[in-house]
């Protein structure tokens, strides 16, 4: 079964197409990165997930149910959010900034600081340091405090927007290999924005390409490598 | 020098008395203001529309004379008429420009990703103006009060011009009296409280300003 | 608002006067204070003795009291109207005097003696503190004097401009002279607004001018000083004696315009210029043309 599937989807602003027409599933559990160049749309793919963005036409599907069925926060609640600029609150510090989530959902302040501790505990973050504020932190740990926050809630799906583009290539070279092995032990299904193909590569259960809005490839990371499809292996000279 | 030392011992007093109820329609009008000034510029970061309108009328409520707007306000029921009232609706629309404009631009300044994560991870609008928005435009927010603050104590000797008593009433007695002393002991204490409220507020707009809280 | 006799600024702004050109090549210089009434009675007077032939300089609106009396002094103005109760406490010194003759022989003498200057026929107004109150409460309750107040000040509640309240000569002697015991302290405030206050019911009585434009228009009425409480601030010219010398047309002139305005005529000439803007040259110019031949007879 699949977790999230754009049926035919488009999208466009201001009468002009920037996606579509769509159609792509993420099997539950998989990780399906969305490649492509900036202005491929794929940014605009992830935001239609979360209602962040509303399809022109057709139907994005989310846990079985249409978006447009979804109560938006309550969509927004049970899928995770990580952004490039990690969109930490900056007034507020580790402990609180991973605990919003469960904040809103009206979890209980023990079984919070509970999910928080285990959280620090997962990403590898030192205890001391939840009572930092986010600009006290290196890039890295700013990340990590980033995917923990969008953990915190347990959610099925993570949505991912280039969350480690800003990260030094050996910082990020390490948070991928933990990601990776962290999505895959929690069962996480994963839709991870890149313009890069060796992050696709590393992270991919699943590729998709969008190039000008359209679809020019989809497969599993074996059918990436192996794809003939020229604009793939002209991508591949990369890795 | 010490004539007016002497004097401001000889009429302590009132001197006392009018500090207080200049530091009563100061407090209280400012109070108002950010009532009626903070949820203003809330609203016209959430309907672009009513901005250009809601600036527009604060920025020339600023600039009306003071006695034309008690002359209007005199004929009023409940707002109006001579003392105290007509006084601190008058400070209180004095006040709005800098309350408004200020929280507008403080909310409006976070940064968009912050917003984007907060939407991101299902907040409703309240939650971001309550949780994210207004706590990082504070320092913004009670620097325009601040101003608003310290331009109160100012405006607020018009107040005796209708009967509202405060510092004033020894500025428009010195005047008809051509006494320097007099309009002194109304201008003394008032340069002073505006002092002490602007640096007070300074402390508090350091104290909360969440780049410089560690815990 | 106009203002009037009240102002008693002492403030050194007499080096202002270094600034005007000493000598011009009119007959004569007229000079007023820096408010309504003053301006249009010097228009007037100007107006008037344009119409003799005779022609005239005007440096109207020139400050207050004490810089008018100084331009003269110094023959940098040879005419301006002034009240016999501001020159009498101010430029004199004087204390408070109530019997008019006194005032005028004591203005007459000393003006004529310390500074060469002469005053001429009172204009006919009297611009005093004027105690006022609406017109319906008067009509309603048939007041026509301050005695007829006192009856009523026990539930009447006044509102005061500053000065009124702070002068001797102002309401601490007004309530001890005719016994008022008011329900409430007088409101103190800005004097222009007592007159919307007391308009609107807010207050009760108030004291204003009583050449005050508003009186008429707000339907206001201005009971009688029956004991003769307020000191009397007529209005008439004061000239160089130098000037009445050399153009003798000058005194003649004046005498002419004594007596014409009373209180009555000065409120509509204020009201005209104050509340209808209308310029001051055609107000003056209105008011003069009314008096035709016949009322420009001397009147005494």
């Amino acid at each position: 079964m699949s977790a999230v599937s754009f049926e035919a989807v488009s999208f466009s602003y201001n009468g002009k197409a920037v996606l579509g027409p769509l159609s792509l599933s993420v099997p539950a559990g998989q990780t399906l990165v969305l490649l492509g160049q900036s202005g491929s749309g794929k940014t605009t793919a992830l935001r239609l997930v979360n209602a962040m963005l509303v399809p022109t036409s057709g139907d994005v599907m989310v846990l079985g149910k249409r978006v447009k069925e979804w109560n938006p926060v309550a969509l927004r609640r049970s899928v995770g959010y990580m952004i490039q600029d990690v969109g930490l609150f900056p007034h507020m510090n580790v402990e609180r900034n991973i605990g919003i989530v469960p904040q809103l959902l009206g979890w209980e302040t023990a079984r919070t600081a509970e999910r928080v501790r285990a959280l620090l505990g997962l990403l590898r973050l030192d205890r001391s340091l939840a009572t930092r504020l986010p600009h006290e932190l290196s890039g890295g740990q700013r990340q990590r405090v980033g995917v923990a926050r969008a953990l915190a809630a347990d959610p099925p799906i993570l949505l991912c927007d280039e969350p480690f583009g800003a990260l030094d290539p050996f910082t990020r070279a390490e948070l991928q290999l933990e990601f990776r092995q962290l999505v895959a032990e929690l069962e996480k299904t994963v839709l991870f924005v890149t313009h890069d193909v060796r992050e696709a590569v590393h992270l991919g259960d699943r590729v998709a390409l969008l190039d000008r809005g359209a679809l020019e490839f989809s497969g599993t990371l074996d059918e990436f490598q192996q794809s003939t499809d020229p604009a793939v292996s002209a991508l591949r000279e990369y890795l | 020098m010490i004539e007016f030392f002497e004097y401001m011992w000889a009429t302590r007093a009132e001197v006392l008395r009018h500090t207080v109820e200049h530091i009563g329609l100061v407090g209280v009008s400012t109070i108002l203001a950010v009532a009626v000034g903070v949820p203003l510029g809330v609203v016209i970061t959430r309907r672009a529309r009513l901005r250009g309108p809601v600036l527009g009328v604060a920025n020339v409520f600023q600039t009306i004379p003071s006695l034309a707007m008690f002359g209007f306000l005199i004929p009023l029921p409940f707002i109006g008429g001579i003392g105290a009232r007509s006084a601190i609706v008058a400070l209180v629309v004095y006040a709005l420009l800098p309350i408004v404009r200020n929280t507008y631009t403080g909310i409006t300044e976070v940064d968009a990703a912050v917003r984007d994560a907060a939407v991101g991870m299902g907040m409703t609008d309240r939650e971001i103006l309550r949780l994210v928005e207004l706590p990082l435009a504070f320092p913004v927010m009670i620097a325009g009060i601040r101003v608003a603050t310290v331009i109160g104590v100012g405006i607020a000797t018009i107040a005796a011009a209708i009967g509202a008593g405060g510092l004033g009433v020894f500025i428009f007695q010195g005047v008809s009296r051509v006494d320097h002393l007099t309009i002194l002991a109304g201008a003394i204490p008032a340069a002073l409280m505006a002092l002490i409220l602007d640096g007070g507020l300074h402390l508090v707009e350091r104290r909360l300003d969440w780049r410089r809280k560690r815990t | 608002m106009t203002s009037n006799h009240a102002r008693r600024s002492r403030l050194p702004l007499l080096s202002f006067l270094t600034l005007l050109p000493a000598c011009s090549s009119a007959d004569l210089t007229i000079a007023s204070k820096s408010f309504t009434e003053s301006i249009i009675l010097g228009e007037i007077v100007a107006q008037h003795l344009e119409s003799k032939g005779l022609t005239v300089d005007r440096k109207l609106n020139l400050g207050g009291t004490f810089i008018c009396h100084q331009a003269l002094i110094n023959g940098q103005a040879d005419v301006y109207v002034e009240y016999t109760g501001t020159a009498h406490a101010a430029i004199l010194e004087l204390p408070t005097e109530r019997d008019q003759a006194v005032v005028r022989q004591q203005l007459d003498s000393i003006y004529r003696v310390n500074w060469d200057l002469e005053w001429t026929e009172p204009l006919g107004f009297n611009n005093t503190f004027a105690m006022l109150v609406r017109g319906a409460d008067a009509r309603e309750r048939n007041l026509r004097s301050y005695s007829d107040l006192s009856a009523l000040a026990h539930v009447w509640k006044p509102g005061f401009g500053y000065e009124f309240v702070e002068r001797a000569d102002g309401y601490p002697g007004l309530t001890e002279t005719y016994g008022f015991r008011f329900v409430a302290a007088p409101a103190v405030m800005d004097l222009g607004l007592t007159y919307r206050a007391l308009a609107d019911g807010q207050v009760d009585v108030i004291a204003g001018n009583s050449t005050d434009g508003q009186i008429e228009a707000l339907d206001l009425v201005h009971l009688r000083d029956d004991l003769e409480y307020f000191p009397r601030y007529d209005a008439a010219p004061v000239v160089r004696r130098a000037a009445l010398d050399e153009h003798p047309a000058i005194r003649a002139a004046l005498l002419e315009l004594g007596g014409t305005i009373d209180d009555a005529t000065m409120r509509r000439l204020n009201f005209l210029v104050d509340a209808e803007r209308q310029p001051i040259r055609e107000v003056a110019a209105q008011f003069l043309a009314t008096l035709d031949g016949s009322n420009l007879v001397p009147n005494r």
